[in-house]
C-alpha cells in the first residue's frame, strides 16, 4: 500500500515536472530568442547591482575604516538579495491579446509566439499540437517581416491574421465555459471549431509566407534572365 | 573603287529597320478561354472532383443548411485564382505606361547625343578647306585644324553620353528580363484560371443534366439546383472568363512592351556605333588631311567595346581607314566620307524617332483598351469579394475543392 502510494506520488511529480517542461518550452525560434535576450538582460542587471553594492561597501569600508565581519556578511547578503530580486523582477512581459495588433511588424511573430505559449496550457491537446505547428510557421514568416514595409498590403494582412484573428479565435474559445467546450452545438463542438479555425490560420500563414517570398523569387529569376539577355547571345526572334 | 562600292552597299544593306509592333486588340471574354491548354489528365482529375461535388450536393436535403453551404462553395469558386491573376493585372498596366514616358533616360540621352554631334558636323562649318585668315586678310593656319580641335573638347561629353546610353540599354534589358518573368507567372496564372473555367463549364453542363434528371423524381430539388447552384455557376463562369480576358490581354501587352524594348536596344546600339564610327573617321581624316594626330582616347576605349556590337562595323572602319589614306591626295573625298558618317548618325536617330512615334501609338491604343478591361474586371472582383464578406458573416467558411485548385 505504502509503496503504491509512493509510486503514485512519484508518477504525479514526474507528470508535473514534464508539464512544466512542456509549458516552458518555446514553440518557436523567435520566442526563444526574445526569452534569451530577456535572460541576458537579467544577468546584466544582477551584475550591475552586485557591482554597485561592492563599490558602495568599499566606500563605506574606507570611511569607517574596515567593514569587519558583520559588514562583509551584510554585503554578501545584499548581493544575494539583489540577485534574487532581479532574477524574478521585472517579469518578462507576456503580451496581451489586445496589444498584439499594435506590436511592431518585426517583433510581431515573436510576441505572438510568446502569447501563444502562455495560452497553450489552457487549450485542448489537439489544439496545442496545431499551435506548435503555427509556431514553426511563424518562425518561417518572421525573417520576411523584418524587411517588409508596414504600409504594404501584405504587411497589413499579416498583422490582421497573426495579430488579430489568431488571438481573437483563441480568446473567443476560452470565454466558453469549460464544460461547454466539448458539447456539440449544431453538430460541431467548440473544440472542433477552434481546431478548424487554427488549421485555416496555419494554412493562411503558410500562404502569406509564400506570397511575400514571391517578390524575392521573382527578383532572382529576373536577375538570371537579365544576365542571360545581356551576356548570352540574345534570342529575340530575329 | 570596287572595294568602295562593296563597302557602301554593305552599309546600305545593313540599314537599320525598327518595326513598331502593332497594338494589342481587346480580347472578348468568350474568346479568352482555350489559350492555355489543359491536359486531358488534368481534365479527368477535375471532372472527378466535379462529379463528387454534384453527388454530394444532390444527397443533401434542399432546405437544409448543408445544401446552402454546398451552394456557397460555388460563389467562392476560383476565388484564389482570380485574386492571383487580378493582383498581377494591377502591375502589368505600369509597364506600357512607363514605356510611353518620353522622359526616360534613353530618350534624353539620344537627344543630347544628337545635339553634341550636330556641333561637330562638318557640313555645318562652311568650307573647311578654305584657308583661315586673320582679320580676313592674313593667312593664319587652316580652318580644318580648328575644326578637328573641336573633337578633343567634345570627346569627354560624348563618351559620357555613350556610357549613359549603355546604362539605359542595360535598363531596357532588365525591363525585358522582368517582363519575361512576369509573363511566365501570368502564363501559370492563366493555366490555373483555365482549369477553373473547365471546372465551372463542366459543373454547368452536369448540373443542367442533373436538374433535368430530377425533374420527374424530385422537382423541388431540380428547381433549387437551377435557381441557386446553376445560377451561381454561370455567374462565376462569367467572372472567370472576364479575368481570363484581362490576363490574356495583359500578357500580350507585355509582349508588346518587350518588342518595343528590343527595337529600342537595337536603335541605341546603332546610334552608339554610328557615333563612334564617325569619330573614328574624323581621326583618320584629320591624320590624312592635315597630318594632325587627333587623340581621342575616350572614344578609342569605347570603340573596342561598342564596335563589336554589330558585326562588321569594325571591318568597315578598317576598310574605310585604308581608303581615306589612299584618297588623301584629293582632299574633298575624305571630307565627304566624314559627312556621310555624320549622315549615318542622323539617319539612325531619325529612324529611332519615327519608331518611337509609331510605337507610342500602338502603346496608347493598348493601354487604353487594357485599362478599360482591367476596370471592368475589377468591378467583378469587387462584387465577388462582397459576396465573400457577406458569407463570412454566417458561420464556418466553406472549405471546398472548388475554392482553389491547391486544395
Amino acid at each position: 500500500m505504502n509503496t503504491a502510494n509512493q509510486s503514485d506520488q512519484i508518477l504525479y511529480e514526474a507528470k508535473a515536472a514534464h508539464n512544466r517542461i512542456v509549458q516552458n518550452r518555446s514553440i518557436g525560434m523567435k520566442s526563444r530568442a526574445l526569452k534569451k535576450t530577456h535572460f541576458w538582460k537579467k544577468v546584466g542587471r544582477i551584475g550591475i547591482a552586485a557591482g554597485a553594492i561592492l563599490v558602495g561597501a568599499g566606500i563605506i569600508g574606507m570611511i569607517i575604516n574596515g567593514l569587519g565581519f558583520v559588514g562583509v556578511m551584510a554585503t554578501v547578503m545584499a548581493i544575494m538579495c539583489a540577485a534574487i530580486f532581479f532574477s524574478s523582477y521585472p517579469k518578462m512581459k507576456v503580451p496581451s491579446a489586445e496589444n498584439l495588433p499594435n506590436e511592431k511588424l518585426d517583433v510581431l511573430a515573436g510576441k505572438t509566439e510568446i502569447w501563444l505559449e502562455s495560452q497553450r496550457p489552457l487549450l485542448p491537446a489537439p489544439a496545442v499540437k496545431l499551435i506548435d505547428g503555427i509556431g514553426v510557421q511563424l518562425d518561417a514568416l518572421a525573417p520576411q517581416l523584418q524587411t517588409l514595409d508596414e504600409r504594404e498590403p501584405a504587411a497589413m494582412e499579416v498583422r490582421k491574421l497573426v495579430g488579430e484573428h489568431l488571438p481573437e479565435l483563441i480568446t473567443g474559445f476560452r470565454k466558453i465555459p469549460p464544460h461547454l467546450q466539448k458539447e456539440p452545438r449544431n453538430g460541431r463542438t467548440p473544440e472542433e471549431q477552434l481546431i478548424g479555425g487554427l488549421k485555416t490560420i496555419g494554412h493562411e500563414i503558410d500562404g502569406m509566407t509564400r506570397k511575400i517570398a514571391n517578390g524575392e523569387l521573382d527578383k532572382l529569376a529576373v536577375r538570371e534572365r537579365y544576365l542571360e539577355l545581356k551576356y548570352d547571345k540574345p534570342v529575340d526572334g530575329d | 573603287m570596287a572595294n568602295e562600292t562593296a563597302t557602301q552597299t554593305a552599309m546600305t544593306n545593313n540599314e537599320l529597320k525598327l518595326d513598331a509592333p502593332s497594338p494589342v486588340p481587346a480580347v472578348a471574354p468568350e474568346k479568352a478561354a482555350g489559350l492555355v491548354p489543359v491536359t486531358d489528365e488534368q481534365k479527368s482529375k477535375l471532372d472527378i472532383k466535379v462529379d463528387s461535388y454534384i453527388d454530394d450536393l444532390v444527397a443533401q436535403d434542399v432546405n437544409s443548411p448543408e445544401f446552402g453551404q454546398r451552394v456557397d462553395q460555388l460563389t467562392n469558386m476560383g476565388r484564389k485564382e482570380i485574386a492571383d491573376a487580378a493582383g498581377q493585372s494591377n502591375r502589368f498596366l505600369d509597364r506600357p505606361v512607363k514605356a510611353m514616358d518620353d522622359d526616360n533616360s534613353v530618350g534624353q540621352d539620344l537627344a543630347e547625343l544628337r545635339r553634341t554631334v550636330e556641333d561637330l558636323d562638318p557640313s555645318k562649318k562652311g568650307n573647311l578647306l578654305a584657308p583661315r585668315k586673320l582679320f580676313g586678310i592674313i593667312p593664319f593656319g587652316s580652318k580644318l585644324r580648328g575644326y578637328f580641335d573641336g573633337y578633343k573638347s567634345a570627346q569627354n561629353h560624348i563618351s559620357t553620353i555613350l556610357a549613359r546610353l549603355a546604362g539605359g540599354k542595360d535598363e531596357l534589358l532588365m525591363d525585358n528580363a522582368a517582363i519575361d518573368v512576369e509573363r511566365q507567372n501570368l502564363w501559370s496564372a492563366m493555366g490555373r484560371l483555365e482549369q477553373m473555367i473547365h471546372v465551372s463549364k463542366t459543373l454547368d453542363a452536369r448540373l443542367e443534366d442533373k436538374a433535368n434528371e430530377l425533374d420527374s423524381t424530385d422537382p423541388a430539388k431540380a428547381k433549387a439546383i437551377r435557381e441557386t447552384a446553376l445560377f451561381y455557376v454561370r455567374q462565376r463562369t462569367q467572372d472567370l472568363l472576364t479575368q481570363m480576358a484581362v490576363t490574356v490581354q495583359g500578357y500580350l501587352a507585355l509582349d508588346l512592351v518587350k518588342k518595343n524594348n528590343v527595337e529600342l536596344v537595337k536603335g541605341v546600339d546603332r546610334a552608339s556605333t554610328t557615333t563612334v564610327g564617325a569619330l573614328r573617321t574624323a581621326v583618320t581624316v584629320a591624320q590624312a588631311l592635315v597630318g594632325q594626330k587627333l587623340v581621342l582616347d575616350q572614344i578609342t576605349a569605347l570603340n573596342t567595346t561598342t564596335a563589336n556590337i554589330i558585326d562588321g562595323t569594325g571591318e568597315m572602319l578598317k576598310n574605310q581607314t585604308a581608303r581615306i589614306h589612299e584618297q588623301a591626295a584629293s582632299s574633298t573625298i575624305p571630307l565627304e566620307t566624314l559627312q556621310r558618317a555624320f549622315q549615318n548618325i542622323y539617319d539612325t536617330m531619325d529612324n529611332i524617332d519615327a519608331f518611337k512615334l509609331k510605337a507610342l501609338d500602338s502603346m496608347k491604343t493598348t493601354v487604353n483598351s487594357l485599362s478599360n478591361e482591367v476596370e471592368k474586371s475589377q468591378g467583378y472582383i469587387a462584387r465577388a469579394e462582397g459576396a465573400e464578406r457577406a458569407k463570412l458573416g454566417g458561420g464556418k467558411p466553406a472549405e471546398s475543392i472548388l475554392t482553389s485548385l491547391s486544395e
